[in-house]
């Protein structure tokens, strides 16, 4: 159990994306750039490969204010 | 395609089902900015279209369908967004609802198939909604 739900930021293989849907093991994930578009799709991630980002990973644009953050998990520092 | 339920969506759906708020229709929006949905999303996430034509669609509450099952769906008659000009150049990425009068995100969805590119007069494009619980 990865704690890896639908929506989440995540890193993967070091790069940041969305977990857009998740089926079983494997993960539909959506890298970002800077801003928060979208840059490239990963169709099928390893659920296991994906980690929760940090708050300050996710892009200023589309960063939520830290209170929310943590209540989602994300780590504040 | 799957649709994502923002946290503030998440909050106004159970502040309905509870009676903690009154509930409000939502507005069916498209948005030109290439955006995958997240959990952390706002309103204000997302760009809404401009292109000629375009307008915003209130859903009202007494138009939907809602059928228990497995899973219960609300569902709702499609919806038309037609470009009136020509010589436009928009990319549509997906669609987002907002409530009607606070404006808080209700969800989202990115077009699995798009970007949907708006040129001619007369271009369309239809959004069906859709929403189940199980």
């Amino acid at each position: 159990m990865t704690g890896i739900r639908k929506g989440m930021w995540v890193k993967y293989k070091g790069k940041l994306g969305i977990a857009n849907s998740i089926d079983g093991d494997t993960a539909e994930v959506h890298l970002v750039d800077e801003r928060g578009l979208t840059t490239l799709v990963i169709p099928a991630a390893a659920v296991a490969s994906l980690t929760q980002a940090a708050f300050a990973d996710i892009p200023k644009p589309r960063r939520p204010d830290a209170g929310l953050a943590r209540k989602l998990g994300y780590e504040v520092i | 395609m799957t649709l994502l339920v923002p946290n503030n969506g998440e909050g106004d759906f159970l502040a309905y089902a509870l009676n903690k708020s009154a509930p409000e229709n939502v507005v069916l929006r498209l948005c030109q900015n290439n955006i995958t949905p997240s959990e952390t999303d706002v309103a204000a996430t997302y760009t809404e279209a401009t292109w000629t034509g375009y307008a915003a669609l209130t859903l009202t509450g007494a138009s939907w369908t809602i059928v228990e099952g497995a899973p219960t769906e609300a569902s709702y008659a499609q919806q038309i967004f037609t470009s009136t000009a020509g010589a436009q150049s928009q990319n549509n990425y997906g669609y987002y609802l907002t409530r009607a009068t606070s404006g808080r995100i209700a969800w989202a969805e990115r077009f699995s198939d798009g970007p949907y590119q708006i040129v001619n007069n007369g271009d369309q494009i239809k959004v069906t909604p859709k929403i189940t619980l199980d």
